[in-house]
């Protein structure tokens, strides 16, 4: 099992984040565990990558320039190519009906990026490519 | 019609009183003026007596002077002296037509009018009484009719009137009188008895336009004078026939005159021809007559009547006027009568309607004025009021809403689902007062909280009406979404770069190369980058339930199993500080009503504090139990306990105990307040008891689930 890790090619995950810290942090912590991260500073360009970069899982943010994640969200699981994709939403917007909206919307979790910590983040990734695979 | 035609039965019941009255006055006036009449005629017949008295005085005094004159006595014509021709022209213009001087053998010696032939005979009894010698210088009055002399046709209507003095001739020696006096004949006046009588009466008196008649008669009742009927002269009044009775006086009038002498008679001779006839007794010498002043009433009553005509029409007039014054008068002290009752009537509604219309302005005043926006619909949902603070609300006027149904102010999407919401709320007891958007007729919206009542018929069994009274939230409600947005943004953007402290600062605690101070001094900026995360999630929570925007979603809970995993999960902290702690077995209380996310969230704050304010070794000991409807969840510690002071303000907002430094911890003020505001929201409450040095216990009490009806069988199997 251990060696099937290391023969397979990194799983390819696309990190859309407006932040440049955070997306700094989650996408070294989320490489050193091993994983090929694609990273996105809007939505607009989450939308172009998710087609080129093909990934299996994305974490999105929420509020960003351009197009929000709500949009990306709804846009990506309209559109069959991409509908199969799984969505982790990781935002500071944490109330229940945010949390709710983007469930329903297809996400698979919804995660707020203080309470969590780089650990947390990649076990919370680790576990749903698990149930993906 | 009916009030017209007794205002003319009663002018016409006016006019005949007046006539009446007018009549009896008539009558009284009619008959003194008749009496009147009778006295005065009375007056003029006694005046006319005493003159032709003192007339015949006079003449009898005038032919005794003449009879002494030598010259007459003598029959010594022609001697005559100039004063006695002076006396006899007098006597001429004195009614007198005619002096005679006769002889002793009654022939004519002298005559002023007649010459020697014209002489009346001087009946025998008249020589006979000259030639005695005892009547020398006596005067004799005779009347004799018309046909026993050679009247002249003036004296037609009257007896002769004579007066007549004896002459006697002086004889033998001069200047012895008497008694050698020889008779020589006779001086006679010829008085005319007709002028003199009218002239006594003062000319032709007459009333009216007819003169008076004037009669003369003696004490027998013969007529001397009879100025209307010289055929009756000499004639008696007792003889006259019945036939003459229609033309004359009558015979009781007559024996009555004569019976009496002086007084007034009143007869009739013909129809239209009543008369009154005054009499007067007069006496000269022997003889003794009657004066009579026979005036016809016709022309009294005939006056009379035409004054009474007169004075009945004006009477008539008057009383006409004085009815109809009187009637209009009646009439409007009638109508006043009626009008003045109206008008109390009238007043005194006017005074109710006044008193209801205040009333009704009252309450038309509360409820045009109050500030809350009230409206009032029947039981078809027909709006009947409106007032202004509804009419601000909807921006209609009251004339657009009452009248239309009460859907027009809710938009479409919500509008069955508002008027149940407002209709189901006039009819229950609910508090609640539902949240309703309002549709206003520039299209925008508002939202209002609206108490609504059912306004019932008076026996309570039907609504007739509902009324609601709204409150315009929609600021509010703005404010308050202003306010969750500004959280929102500020919790976002403070946890932003939190975010990025934290997992920056976990990354950096990574490197292994790190010297143990280096890595001491990160792990401590990431716990307080962390603190400051609890803060600001712990802000956003306490405005969140402030804010009533936290939905709580209760479900059956089971607190024991719930505290357990709390408890696993601040294990660690426990075992840092070597406490003992004990939980409840499973199942040893009923399930509870709550929201699984907010009492996990409760106990792990109070679990925390007891952990955080106990020191080392010390023990924490956790006890579920019911208590009747609700369920008792305590923590007990050893603990520093809490001063008595700080106990009351524990659960208040940002508050910190005096002696929470003591354990040199770190917290927000935050934490108890968002119990008490979690439990308050859950229907629970939380509470303390503490002993400064000794410990605390807090315990929190949350409502028992209902439980299913079968579940006792299900626990059993």
């Amino acid at each position: 099992m251990s060696d099937n890790v290391t023969s397979t090619p990194a799983r390819r995950i696309l990190l859309v984040e407006d932040d440049h810290f955070l997306r700094k942090a989650a996408q070294t912590s989320l490489t050193r565990h091993g994983y090929h991260v694609v990273t996105a500073a809007d939505g607009e360009e989450a939308l172009r990558l998710v087609r080129t970069e093909k990934p299996e899982l994305i974490l999105l943010d929420l509020i960003m320039p351009k197009i929000q994640g709500f949009e990306v969200l709804r846009t990506l699981k309209a559109d069959a190519e991409t509908a199969a994709i799984p969505v982790i939403v990781l935002s500071n917007l944490g109330q229940d009906h945010d949390r709710e909206a983007t469930l329903a919307a297809g996400a698979i979790a919804h995660l707020v990026k203080a309470n969590i910590s780089l650990v947390e983040l990649v076990a919370e990734v680790d576990r749903a490519l698990a149930a993906r695979a | 019609m009916q009030r017209h035609l007794s205002a003319l039965v009663l002018v016409a019941g006016m006019l005949l009183a007046g006539a009446l009255l007018a009549f009896f006055l008539q009558q009284d006036v009619k008959s003194q003026v008749i009496a009147q009449f009778n006295a005065s005629q009375l007056l003029i017949a006694r005046q006319a007596a005493r003159q032709v008295e003192s007339y015949l005085d006079a003449r009898t005094f005038d032919i005794r002077r003449l009879s002494s004159l030598s010259s007459i006595r003598n029959l010594d014509v022609k001697a005559m002296p100039a004063d006695v021709q002076a006396t006899i022209d007098l006597l001429k213009a004195a009614h007198v037509q005619d002096i005679s001087v006769l002889d002793e053998l009654g022939r004519v010696a002298y005559s002023t009018t007649r010459g020697a032939t014209g002489l009346p005979r001087i009946g025998a009894d008249l020589q006979a009484w000259a030639r005695e010698p005892v009547n020398k210088g006596a005067v004799r009055v005779v009347v004799e009719p018309p046909g026993n002399r050679d009247a002249p046709a003036a004296a037609q209507g009257a007896m002769g009137l004579f007066l007549a003095a004896p002459l006697y001739r002086e004889t033998g020696a001069a200047g012895v009188s008497g008694a050698g006096a020889t008779f020589a004949g006779l001086l006679v006046l010829t008085v005319d008895l007709q002028t003199l009588v009218e002239s006594a009466l003062g000319g032709s008196p007459a009333v009216g336009h007819q003169p008076s008649r004037i009669w003369v008669m003696d004490d027998g009742g013969t007529l001397l004078l009879q100025s209307e009927h010289p055929e009756m002269v000499a004639q008696n009044i007792r003889n006259t026939s019945e036939d003459c009775r229609q033309c004359h006086v009558s015979f009781d009038y007559a024996q009555n005159m004569l019976a009496t002498k002086s007084g007034t008679a009143e007869y009739q001779i013909k129809a239209q021809d009543s008369r009154v006839a005054a009499f007067a007794p007069m006496s000269f010498q022997d003889a003794s007559w009657i004066v009579v002043v026979n005036a016809p009433r016709d022309d009294i009553t005939g006056f009379m009547r035409t004054t009474t005509i007169r004075t009945l029409a004006l009477l008539g007039v008057i009383g006409t006027v004085v009815g109809l014054v009187i009637v209009s008068i009646y009439r409007n002290s009638r109508q006043e009568a009626v009008i003045a009752e109206k008008a109390k009537h009238l007043r005194e509604k006017e005074r109710l309607v006044d008193q209801l219309r205040e009333a009704g302005d009252y309450l038309d005043n509360l409820f045009e004025s109050a500030n809350a926006p009230i409206i009032v619909w029947n039981s078809e949902h027909r709006i009947t009021r409106f007032n202004r603070a509804c009419q601000r609300l909807t921006g209609y006027t009251a004339a657009e809403a009452i009248g239309q149904q009460l859907g027009m102010f809710f938009p479409a999407s919500s509008r069955e689902e508002s008027i149940a919401k407002i209709v189901h709320s006039a009819g229950s007891e609910d508090i609640e007062s539902p949240e309703i958007p309002i549709l206003r007729k520039d299209g925008t919206i508002r939202i209002a909280l609206w108490n609504s009542a059912d306004i019932r018929s008076g026996d309570r069994t039907a609504v007739i009406a509902t009324i609601a009274q709204g409150q315009d939230i929609t600021e509010r409600k703005r404010a308050e979404q202003m306010k969750a947005d500004f959280v929102s943004f500020v919790t976002h953007q403070l946890r932003t770069p939190l975010s990025g402290i934290r997992w920056l600062l976990e990354l950096t605690g990574q490197d292994q190369t790190l010297s143990a101070d280096t890595a001491s001094f990160i792990a401590d900026a990431r716990a307080a980058a962390e603190r400051l995360i609890t803060l600001v999630n712990d802000l956003l929570a306490v405005s969140r339930l402030e804010g009533g925007r936290l939905v709580v979603h209760p479900e059956p809970l089971d607190l024991a199993g719930l505290t357990t995993e709390v408890v696993d999960e601040v294990t660690p902290l426990i075992r840092a500080k070597n406490q003992q702690i004990t939980v409840p077995g499973a199942a040893a209380a009923p399930l509870v009503h709550g929201d699984p996310k907010l009492v996990r969230e409760v106990i792990l704050n109070l679990l925390s504090n007891a952990i955080k304010y106990t020191p080392p070794d010390g023990t924490i000991t956790v006890s579920v139990q019911p208590g009747g409807d609700m369920v008792h969840w305590a923590v007990h510690d050893t603990g520093i306990g809490i001063p008595p002071a700080s106990q009351a303000h524990l659960f208040e907002k940002f508050y910190r105990a005096e002696n929470a430094s003591v354990m040199n911890t770190e917290g927000t003020g935050l934490g108890l307040y968002l119990v008490r505001l979690i439990l308050e929201r859950s229907g629970g409450r939380v509470w303390c008891e503490s002993v400064e040095g000794r410990g605390s216990t807090f315990t929190f009490v949350l409502p028992a689930a209902p439980a299913p009806a079968s579940a006792p069988e299900v626990a059993r199997e």
